[in-house]
């Protein structure tokens, strides 16, 4: 019976209807009996009905006066609920039968009044459960008779889907009702007319309606938008009782049916398929057995390299990512977290400890101080929360607090991640494959008693001459390490320097304020004789007199010297020497290569710093007044006209022939202490007390080439071989370091510098170690001066 | 068990010897354990002769000094254990026996052996004549550990002495040389060495212009060369040859000097009394450096060491350098077997003693072999003149050494010295000296046995 519903007129018309359709009244019983044409039946019910009404009447009005206070909210949507249902349910009837008379639809109405009965008489309770008892059980049957009936014709009723398809019946609108409360109609249909309200029945019209029908009357609800009241079915009632107990609406609905498992693992006895088990499932396959060969393949030659899991170390940071340093942004830019407040602590309490609180004279040292360095912060007590006032620099902390983000460094700087640093080490050849080069010690030259300043080998490499804090210099045989003679100079000696001449037989020495030429007697008659002629010829030529002093307006002073040297091999007439009187402490003597000039350096002597010397002329001239700092050395060029000045900072180069700057080289280092030119003239290395030993490519720039950072303490010596790619230089630290020094007639080719030693075998005595380093002419062997008195020879393997 | 194994090898070898009849023993072959060591056979050898004192033999296999076992030795040349082994025996070199210390005011830096070939047999029990040359430019003569006589020979050190021979009858002459760059050749050394008066400067070999570091004179005395630092080679006539020119010249000056009545014989510098000036014969060109040092094995050849790290040899008569060695550093000295053996032994910047055999080719490999025992640079090279096997060797490191070239272990180290040896020399087939920078000349007594 469910979704039967009829279009309601009014109950006048119900009942005009009902008269109307009295004589086919007997056919629709006998329909009822066994056709199944749903719209006829309910002659018999309507009568029964009637019959089954009376006492039930009061009741029913009671109930509804009674229950709507009682029945709650949900009561209520419940009904509304059930209201739409049952107009979308007419609906469709409307729709099924285009112009369902009035009279079929009316008589259903009197049948369905009937069916109803039932739910009515239970909800009534005992009440008038014994009248309707009767009829009852029929009219169950022939509810559910029906219901079987209509069941292919019609949707479940109990689809929600329905509800969208209601069609708006309601003629008044969306209109809320009580805007016409108290008027007349209730609304306005499409044409503008009014819709007269239908008018509530009253009281007596209600009562004799519920006369005539107790549980029709009871089972009526108007629908105040479409004015007219509806009829609730037998079902519709019954299903309201189920949703209000709480199950489901329609009783066929078994929420506990039986699952059946239609997809199990379970091996079926019977299969769904009897086919036999296909022998692939049973052989290995030999496609997976080529895969698996060829991966293990892979593995052995390597082919396929397993990525091994990088292990976690025991220990790791647990917090690690709170800095989040490395993350990347989604905007690719590195993420750097915002520079952390320091937290609260307990001095920034309300109420500290006292510990905390400042004492009076605290406080006041504090206001002593600048604002800068007074604390930021005061701990203050207050006895309570609320009496704390506002903070009074909020505002300015907040902005220094925006200061720094906004100066916090939006860029990091890259920080190159190299694995394997040798990487990075250029591809230099083996020191074993550059030999020869100095490496043993093969003879110790001893006899001096301090520190030995310089050295200086002959050029024929048969003599060497050492100067020495003891002020004396020496004369050594280099193969036996004999010391052939000594000149006892009373000053330390600060330079020696050998006259490159072949026909002399000369050395410098400068001495504090004197320089001295010594013939040293090592040469044959013709060579004593010469130079002993040379050096009178430069007295001579000098024209100075013999007084031991500098006379006004010059230079230097050049006097007969007549100190001597002591030591077998001194001949009678080789021991007087010339000594060039200065004005200022020496510290350093060079030859030009021709052995005819030579230069002074002597540092303190402001615009005499350098001084040039003639020898053949016996002859000084200051060729530089002005030098921008202090010198430190000079140095002639093997074969040009140039001439190298070496203050502490930098290097100028001199083009005498035009006498102008030609070159300044620039170190970039600290003070510089030594200079040695590269017999080629092109390259040049200066040593530092940095600790830096650069070279300098003369063509190629006036930047270091390279700068040479081994040594521990000062550079004090460098020297160039001669004829050997060598040079070495001499440090504090008391080591020599030799470097292969290619220099390559190609233009092109930058110099190769390879260090290929470290000499030991001097100590440190009062923080100097070697102080100067010389290299054998001929031979790849380096003498070295230390600080201990000694000078060693090495020699190669 | 291994060990005993080892003890059980045995080796049959037969000695052999070129001794006189009576040290031979038969050549069959004798089984003798394979651990035996030198002095296991000598016994033997000596239990064969029945020789009473004992006498020490060493055994050569195949040219070489058995110095270790007789295993470790076949094992180490691969020599097999199974065939009869032949050994040759020869008298061992006893440790030699410091005879003399004789102390100078400088340094000893030349020593020359003035053995008088044929004169000095007759006076059988002198003890040979030696003459030293020291840095104080002295030489001096010893005989029998007394100084007989010195003299100022240079101005500067002297640093080459060499005996010259000669067919006159005041025994050989002595060529000096120094830092001054004067070769000078005496005469009448025996005579000063017996008291009389000092010798006399005859020659002044006069071409150097840089100190002389090395000198040699022919085997017949009529050539000498000389090398020094102005990296000249220079070959000069020498001995008789040279007196009887200086005696020819100093009749024609006489005869000058009567004749322009000017008196020629002046005394220079002190040195000497007649003086005459000798020009190089020839110049033999090839060395860049310093010529350090000179030997002249036989009448037509000449070895020269250089610090241009070559080893030179020379044909003297068409002065041409028939081959050269390139050693990688300085050459100090040079020595050469004597009696035509050709070897070549020499010591440089370095602490080897190198052993250049000319007769082969570089190529092949062995042309030079190394002994390396000194500690420091050696400073002499001193053949044993008439053996071609011994060597002796003065080292910086203050030892003297001496070597059987057939092994590259030494034979005995002579110690002694406090300081740098700078010099050796056999100044008779039994007695090597040594002169250092400890200013003292030592004589040892060493006895090449048998020969």
């Amino acid at each position: 019976m469910s979704g039967k519903r009829s279009a309601r007129g009014g109950a006048k018309q119900a009942e005009l209807l009902a008269a109307q359709q009295a004589p086919e009244g007997l056919d629709d019983a006998e329909l009822a009996l066994s056709s199944d044409e749903e719209y006829e039946s309910g002659e018999e019910d309507s009568e029964l009905g009637l019959s089954g009404s009376g006492s039930d009447a009061e009741d029913s009005e009671e109930e509804e006066e009674n229950g709507r206070p009682r029945s709650s909210g949900v009561d209520r949507e419940i009904e509304n609920a059930a209201l739409a249902y049952m107009a979308a349910v007419q609906k469709r009837q409307q729709r099924g039968q285009a112009s369902g008379s009035g009279s079929d639809s009316e008589e259903e109405d009197e049948r369905e009044s009937d069916a109803d009965e039932e739910p009515a008489a239970a909800a009534r309770g005992g009440g008038g459960g014994e009248l309707a008892a009767g009829s009852e059980g029929r009219d169950e049957e022939e509810g559910e008779e029906d219901e079987d009936e209509e069941r292919p014709q019609h949707d479940d009723p109990a689809s929600d889907s329905s509800e969208d398809e209601r069609a708006p019946r309601n003629t008044v609108g969306q209109v809320p009702l009580e805007w016409y409360q108290d008027e007349e109609h209730i609304g306005y249909d499409v044409e503008g007319h009014k819709l007269e309200k239908r008018g509530r029945r009253d009281r007596l019209e209600r009562h004799i309606s519920k006369q005539d029908s107790l549980a029709k009357e009871m089972r009526t609800v108007y629908d105040e938008y479409n004015d007219e009241e509806i009829e609730l079915s037998k079902e519709e009632m019954r299903m309201i009782q189920r949703i209000r107990q709480g199950q489901f609406p329609h009783v066929e609905v078994n929420p506990f049916e039986p699952e059946v498992d239609w997809f199990t693992r379970d091996v079926e006895v019977m299969p769904l398929s009897a086919a036999p088990e296909p022998k692939r499932r049973f052989i290995p396959s030999k496609w997976e057995e080529k895969k698996v060969v060829k991966l293990v393949r892979a593995l052995r030659k390597g082919w396929i390299k397993r990525e091994q899991e990088p292990e976690k170390p025991a220990a790791y940071l647990l917090w690690e990512d709170d800095g989040r340093t490395a993350d990347k942004t989604a905007t690719g830019l590195t993420y750097i977290p915002a520079p952390k407040l320091k937290l609260p602590g307990h001095e920034e309490s309300y109420n500290p400890p006292a510990e905390y609180l400042p004492t009076e004279e605290e406080k006041n040292a504090a206001q002593l101080l600048d604002e800068e360095e007074r604390p930021q912060f005061v701990p203050t007590a207050y006895d309570s929360l609320r009496r704390v006032p506002a903070y009074a620099s909020f505002i300015k902390e907040r902005f220094e607090r925006c200061l720094d983000l906004y100066l916090c460094p939006r860029t990091r700087r890259k920080r190159l991640i190299i694995e394997d640093p040798e990487v990075l080490v250029p591809k230099l050849p083996k020191p074993k494959d550059l030999q020869p080069f100095p490496v043993s010690l093969a003879v110790r030259y001893s006899g001096h008693i301090k520190a030995v300043r310089s050295l200086s080998p002959d050029p024929t490499g048969q003599w060497l001459l050492s100067g020495s804090d003891d002020g004396s210099v020496r004369l050594w045989e280099v193969r036996t390490g004999r010391c052939m003679r000594t000149w006892q100079l009373e000053e330390p000696v600060a330079c020696v320097a050998w006259c490159p001449s072949s026909q002399l037989s000369l050395a410098a020495a400068a001495c504090g304020k004197r320089l001295f030429l010594l013939p040293t007697g090592t040469g044959n008659e013709e060579q004593e004789a010469a130079t002993e002629a040379a050096l009178q010829q430069a007295l001579a030529a000098s024209g100075s007199s013999g007084s031991g002093s500098i006379e006004e307006g010059q230079l230097v002073s050049w006097q007969r010297w007549q100190g001597g040297g002591s030591g077998s091999g001194s001949g009678s007439g080789s021991s007087d020497g010339v000594v060039v009187l200065h004005r200022f402490p020496l510290k350093y003597v060079t030859w030009h290569g021709r052995g005819d000039y030579f230069a002074t350096v002597a540092p303190t002597g402001n615009t005499q710093a350098v001084l040039v010397h003639q020898l053949s002329k016996g002859a000084s001239q200051n060729p530089f007044r002005k030098n921008r700092g202090r010198v430190v050395r000079v140095l002639f060029h093997p074969a040009k006209p140039f001439f190298f000045v070496a203050t502490q900072q930098n290097v100028r180069v001199y083009n005498l022939a035009k006498q102008a700057l030609a070159r300044k080289l620039v170190a970039g280092s600290g003070v510089i202490t030594s200079m040695a030119l590269h017999p080629s003239g092109d390259h040049l290395i200066v040593g530092s007390e940095d600790k830096r030993l650069c070279w300098f490519d003369l063509d190629l720039s006036t930047k270091p080439y390279r700068s040479l950072r081994y040594h521990q303490y000062a550079v004090r010596g460098t020297a160039f071989h001669r004829s050997y790619p060598l040079f070495a230089s001499a440090s504090d630290d008391a080591t020599v370091h030799i470097f292969h020094g290619m220099v390559y007639s190609d233009l092109m080719t930058n110099p190769l510098i390879v260090p290929v030693k470290i000499l030991r075998g001097h100590e440190m005595v009062d923080f100097q170690g070697c102080l100067d380093v010389a290299f054998h002419p001929t031979q790849p062997w380096a003498f070295t001066a230390g600080a201990d008195a000694s000078i060693n020879l090495y020699v190669n393997p | 068990m291994a060990e005993q194994h080892e003890e059980e090898v045995q080796i049959s070898c037969s000695f052999v010897t070129k001794l006189p009849a009576e040290l031979r023993v038969p050549s069959a072959p004798i089984a003798v354990p394979a651990n035996l060591t030198r002095y296991g056979l000598s016994q033997i050898i000596n239990h064969l002769l029945a020789l009473d004192p004992a006498r020490p033999f060493d055994f050569l296999i195949d040219g070489e000094l058995l110095r270790l076992s007789l295993a470790k030795h076949l094992l180490d040349r691969h020599i097999s254990t199974e065939a009869v082994l032949e050994i040759e025996y020869v008298p061992a070199v006893l440790p030699p026996t410091p005879k003399e210390e004789h102390p100078h005011e400088d340094w000893v830096s030349a020593i020359a052996g003035l053995a008088s070939s044929s004169g000095s047999k007759s006076s059988g029990e002198e003890g040979p004549l030696l003459a030293s040359g020291s840095y104080d430019g002295v030489v001096r003569l010893w005989r029998d550990g007394e100084c007989s006589c010195s003299f100022t020979a240079h101005k500067g050190p002297i640093q080459a002495a060499v005996a010259v021979p000669s067919r006159g009858g005041e025994g050989p002459l002595l060529l000096t040389a120094g830092n001054d760059g004067a070769v000078r050749l005496w005469r009448g050394v025996a005579a000063a060495a017996a008291g009389g008066a000092a010798p006399e400067a005859a020659v002044l070999l006069k071409g150097h212009t840089d100190t002389v570091q090395g000198a040699a004179v022919a085997p017949d005395g009529n050539l000498c060369a000389t090398g020094g630092w102005d990296s000249r080679l220079l070959l000069w006539r020498c001995g008789d040859a040279a007196l009887a020119a200086a005696e020819a010249a100093v009749d024609e000056e006489e005869v000058e000097a009567a004749a322009a009545g000017k008196k020629k014989r002046k005394v220079a510098n002190g040195l000497a009394v007649a003086q005459h000036v000798e020009a190089p014969r020839s110049e033999l060109a090839g060395h860049s450096q310093c010529v350090s040092g000179a030997a002249w094995p036989t009448a037509g050849t000449l070895v020269s060491a250089s610090w241009d790290h070559s080893v030179r040899l020379w044909d003297v008569e068409a002065a041409t350098a028939t081959d050269t060695f390139n050693h990688n550093k300085a050459v100090h000295c040079v020595g050469a077997a004597p009696g035509g053996a050709g070897l070549v032994a020499f010591g440089g910047a370095e602490r080897a003693l190198r052993v250049w055999d000319p007769r082969m080719r570089s190529g092949e490999g062995l042309a030079v072999k190394a002994c390396s025992s000194h500690a420091g640079w050696i400073s002499a090279v001193a053949w044993h003149p008439s053996s071609a096997h011994h060597v002796a060797t003065a080292s910086h490191d203050g030892t003297a050494k001496l070597w059987d070239l057939r092994t590259s272990i030494p034979l005995h180290t002579l110690e002694g010295h406090t300081d740098k040896v700078l010099s050796a020399a056999w100044v008779a087939p039994d007695q090597l000296a040594t002169g250092g920078a400890d200013c003292k000349l030592r004589v040892a007594e060493v006895s090449i046995g048998g020969q």
